[in-house]
């Protein structure tokens, strides 16, 4: 009795701050519901420099969905860069599949000199921020001409050394003795790599699959950066686009934003509570 | 297995789930697309164009004829018949229409009667010019008899008075002699001195009596003066500026030769003023001032051997005599001069100027002149009578100090003349104590004898004056022209009228009462009908043929700008058969009534338009040519009335390259109902400009060309 009472103690600051987690998912969410005289009034100290403070109702006044119909029926530049966030986050992960599991793997099976330099390299350029790669990604671009294409944003993360390191921790966990006995059954390097690592780090690629499409989908200072052509940019630059005239469009993009990760995140969250662990285990 | 089981169908939930979001969101897509191209205008666009601007004239109007007829006849003839109708040709000499013969020989007849009773009234009209003719020569030939007999009369009494008063100083000086010869015996010498010192006495007072004369003239003509100037300033300010220009011109004049007259009138009152206690000798000349201002008229007796009194009546200049002073009539001319001849009176009018008239007072006289000649002194507001007096006291007191002055002068001047008298008297009187009783008696009684004389002689020049005055007045009235009488004349011309109806009558009658055409025409107007009477009205009217056709139309004022006088155009019938080119445009009028119209004309060649056709005028006027012209659909004005056009812009956003119209105000030099010329500049020859939407368009706009 004193036991459950303890842990209910104990989950009333975890509610709490799960509350306060959610609350801007709920601040988005019942955005999209409401009208435009309402945002205006609850937002115009913030966005139009209105005297007085910033206010916010969960439930609206005059729930509607004009918004969404109006995000939906009439505005195009809306699906333009929503298809090309989708295009860019599609061919970022199929160049990460392409060139990260086998340098994972590589990285994972094979003993050479110099394995652990890299991989320490692997490390330290996983950890560096983008502002500190932006310059140099910038000049690599422009020599290469790929400056304002959709090259310029999915090149650098196709390489990008995060989803090599994830794999790289479930390409470890296989053990030896599997491949020793493909070894024995005749099986060569690519074969033991295609029909044995790959369906047993399938997890872990799955894993990375999903945590590098929620960072391509939500890119925002690659496109910034190396995106001039307004038809090129992505979903996440739609929104700095939105004024106070317009918040009730900024909250429905918000929201549509919201529905494929969201749905990725349900389709995918075992893999990626495993990738998430396994990026937390040190070596 | 089972946990698996399910697992594996959640998650083929979750893939159909976000397969169909996908699938939605295609959906969408194209909808959204869909939605946003019909929000977008479809425009045609065109580049500027280097062109001329044509000015096309287009208008139609009628061919009418060069010159109209009108066929008249007498009015009040019956019409029995009308041979032509509207719209024919005729030929010189064909019958137009015919009127009732029966009724024309009675009009005939009434005609010749009248005439015959006009006839008489000229000659009664004659006669009584006549008659009055010699009547008025006879008036004037009575009052010029009664003039010579009254002065001549006059003239013979004032030669008796004369004469006595000479025998009376003659006897006078006579005895003083004897008296002095007899002093002269006893004492020596003082005789001669008291008949000095008595001459002395008398010329002292002829002087003094000049001087108060000559003072009396001086006040006079002041005195006039003053009223003159109070005339002309109640004139001036009566008339306003124009009218007091004029009318002060006017009195300016007149007070010019008034004062010209005055000066003369002075002249006379120092020259030949009449001197009562004159001698005989001092006495060759009387004048009598009658107007001192204006007129003089002097009487002079001429020496006893011609005896002959001359009234010098003429004034300083060709201005009507006025008698001032005496509110009397003054017979005069404008450079009168009446001569009267003692021996053989006679009248010599001397009438070189306009007619004579007589005036009765000065001022009012001067004011009808002035009126009359000064036109209408009419002002929107006169001014007041308290004005007027004000203005009166200013002038008159300009002229008190000088009338003071004048009348102290006439003052002393008399005191003098009366002190130089008393002198003379009291010399007399002592002389007529220091004689014996005996010679005293005979002085008194001489001295009395000449006094009496004297003033025989006095009264007879006044006498000599007034039956100047009277009589002249009489000839002057008998001289005004009688008011013009011009109705013999105009019986006459009444006279030649009616015979000049009587031979159109007669010439209507020896036609037979028919009309016919004088030259080759086209009738276009009939004003009379069968069985009615006419009138004084154009019984026909007719388009003469022979001078040829002119096409005549209406032009607006926008199209007057772009088609001149010698400006070659193309006629073209209504039905478009026929049709003649560079045809010069004769005139081109502004409409008298409305002033957005005018009239152009082009004469026609003979032979080719019907009068009475409609035809159409085609002129085009080229402009120079202008870089960039545009069509007038791409042209807009905005809410300034400035104009502007919308040129095509392409411009990068989220949905790619797309255009979207710009703004771009421009300056209009010339332009058309078809396209303007554009002042360079502003727009380009490669710019696409918006000539055509299925929607509203304005800056900004999203647009689509069509193709």
């Amino acid at each position: 009795m004193v036991k459950k009472f303890v842990r209910e103690i104990t989950y009333l600051p975890l509610i709490l701050l799960a509350g306060i987690i959610c609350f801007p998912v709920l601040f988005a969410a019942s955005g999209v519901f409401m009208q435009q005289w309402e945002l205006e009034r609850n937002l115009a100290p913030v966005l139009a420099g209105a005297e007085g403070m910033a206010g916010w109702s969960v439930l609206p006044h005059a729930p509607t969905l004009r918004s969404l119909v109006e995000l939906l029926l009439d505005s195009p530049q809306f699906f333009v860069m929503f298809w090309n966030s989708l295009k860019i986050s599609l061919c970022i992960l199929a160049g990460q599949t392409m060139f990260g599991v086998p340098s994972a793997w590589a990285l994972a099976r094979f003993r050479f000199p110099g394995r652990k330099a890299v991989l320490l390299l692997y490390i330290v350029l996983m950890l560096m921020p983008f502002q500190v790669l932006m310059l140099p990604q910038y000049l690599v671009l422009d020599r290469f001409r790929l400056l304002d294409t959709h090259a310029a944003v999915i090149l650098p993360a196709v390489f990008s050394t995060f989803p090599v390191f994830i794999m790289y921790r479930f390409f470890c966990g296989i053990p030896e003795s599997i491949l020793e006995a493909a070894r024995i059954d005749g099986a060569g390097h690519l074969q033991v790599f295609l029909w044995i690592g790959i369906p047993l780090g399938s997890a872990g690629i799955v894993s990375s699959g999903i945590l590098g499409f929620l960072e391509s989908w939500n890119l925002i200072e690659q496109p910034m950066t190396f995106l001039k052509t307004k038809s090129l940019w992505p979903l996440s630059l739609f929104l700095p686009e939105i004024g106070l005239e317009e918040a009730g469009l900024g909250f429905a993009a918000a929201f549509m934003m919201l529905v494929p990760a969201l749905l990725l995140f349900l389709s995918g969250r075992e893999y990626l509570e495993q990738g998430i662990a396994a990026a937390a285990l040190k070596e | 297995m089972a946990e698996e089981g399910t697992g594996e169908m959640k998650n083929g939930k979750l893939v159909r789930v976000t397969a169909m979001f996908f699938a939605l969101m295609l959906c969408f897509t194209i909808l959204s697309r869909a939605a946003d191209q019909m929000s977008v205008a479809v425009v045609q666009t065109e580049r500027p164009q280097n062109r001329m601007i044509e000015h096309a004239v287009r208008t139609s109007g009628k061919i009418v004829q060069n010159q109209e007829l009108a066929v008249t006849t007498l009015p009040d003839q019956r019409v029995t018949a009308i041979y032509v109708r509207e719209g024919q040709r005729v030929a010189k000499g064909d019958l137009l229409f015919e009127v009732d013969t029966g009724l024309l020989d009675e009009k005939i007849l009434d005609q010749q009667l009248e005439m015959e009773k006009q006839e008489l009234q000229v000659k009664d009209a004659k006669s009584q010019k006549e008659v009055s003719a010699q009547q008025r020569a006879n008036s004037q030939a009575q009052a010029s008899e009664q003039y010579s007999l009254s002065t001549g009369r006059a003239g013979v009494q004032l030669a008796r008075a004369k004469q006595q008063l000479d025998e009376a100083k003659e006897k006078l000086k006579k005895f003083r002699e004897s008296v002095d010869e007899g002093k002269a015996g006893l004492s020596g010498g003082t005789g001669t001195a008291d008949s000095d010192v008595e001459a002395a006495l008398l010329q002292a007072l002829e002087d003094k009596t000049n001087a108060y004369v000559a003072a009396q003239g001086e006040l006079r003509t002041l005195e006039w003066e003053i009223e003159n100037a109070v005339f002309t300033a109640k004139q001036n300010a009566a008339a306003g500026t124009l009218s007091g220009t004029i009318a002060g011109e006017l009195s300016g004049s007149v007070s010019g030769n008034m004062s010209g007259a005055a000066s003369g009138a002075s002249l006379a009152a120092e020259d030949r003023v009449y001197t009562g206690a004159a001698d005989a000798e001092d006495m060759d000349e009387v004048s009598v001032e009658t107007g001192a201002e204006n007129e003089a008229v002097s009487i002079e007796p001429l020496a006893d051997d011609d005896e002959e009194i001359v009234l010098d009546m003429s004034s300083a200049d060709a201005e009507p005599p006025v008698d001032a002073e005496s509110g009397e009539n003054m017979p005069g001319t404008d450079d009168a001069s009446i001569t009267v001849d003692m021996e053989a009176p006679e009248i010599v009018p001397d009438r070189t100027g306009a007619d004579s008239r007589a005036l009765d007072d000065p001022d009012a006289d001067i004011g009808d002149m002035i009126i009359e000649d000064g036109g209408d002194p009419i002002l929107p507001q006169p001014p007041t009578q308290e004005q007027l007096s004000q203005i009166e006291q200013t002038v008159r007191k300009s002229y008190s100090q000088r009338l003071a002055e004048a009348e102290q002068k006439v003052s002393s001047a008399q005191a003098e003349k009366e002190t130089a008298e008393a002198a003379l008297v009291q010399y007399q009187q002592e002389q007529l104590a220091a004689e014996s009783s005996e010679k005293a008696a005979s002085a008194q009684q001489l001295t009395a004898d000449v006094r009496a004389a004297q003033q025989a002689y006095e009264d007879a020049a006044i006498a000599v004056n007034e039956a100047a005055v009277t009589s002249g007045r009489a000839v002057a009235i008998a001289n005004i022209d009688e008011p013009s009488n011009s109705s013999d004349r105009m019986n006459e011309i009444t006279y030649e009228q009616m015979e000049l109806t009587l031979e159109k009558l007669e010439g209507l009658k020896k036609a037979k009462g028919k009309v016919c055409a004088e030259a080759d025409g086209l009738i276009t107007k009939i004003n009379i009908m069968t069985g009615e009477k006419t009138t004084d009205t154009t019984a026909l009217l007719m388009a003469d043929l022979s001078k040829g056709y002119q096409f005549t139309a209406d032009i607006t004022k926008d199209q007057q700008k772009y088609i001149g006088t010698g400006d070659l155009v193309r006629l073209t019938s209504g039905d478009g058969k026929q049709k003649l080119e560079d045809l010069p445009v004769e005139s081109i009028t502004a409409d008298e009534n409305n002033g957005e119209l005018y009239h152009v004309t082009v004469q026609i060649p003979e032979d080719t338009f019907e009068p009475g056709m409609n035809v159409n005028l085609d002129f085009v006027r080229k402009s120079e040519t202008y870089p960039v012209t545009v069509p007038l659909s791409a042209l807009h004005l905005d809410e300034r009335q400035q104009p502007y056009v919308l040129i095509l812009e392409e411009y990068g956003s989220i949905m790619g390259a797309e255009q979207r119209a710009r703004k771009v105000s421009v300056t209009v030099l010339e332009q058309n109902e078809s396209y303007a010329a554009i002042a360079e500049g502003a727009i380009g020859s490669e710019q696409e400009l918006i000539v055509q939407s299925d929607k509203a368009v304005d800056n900004g706009s999203r647009v689509r060309v069509a193709h």
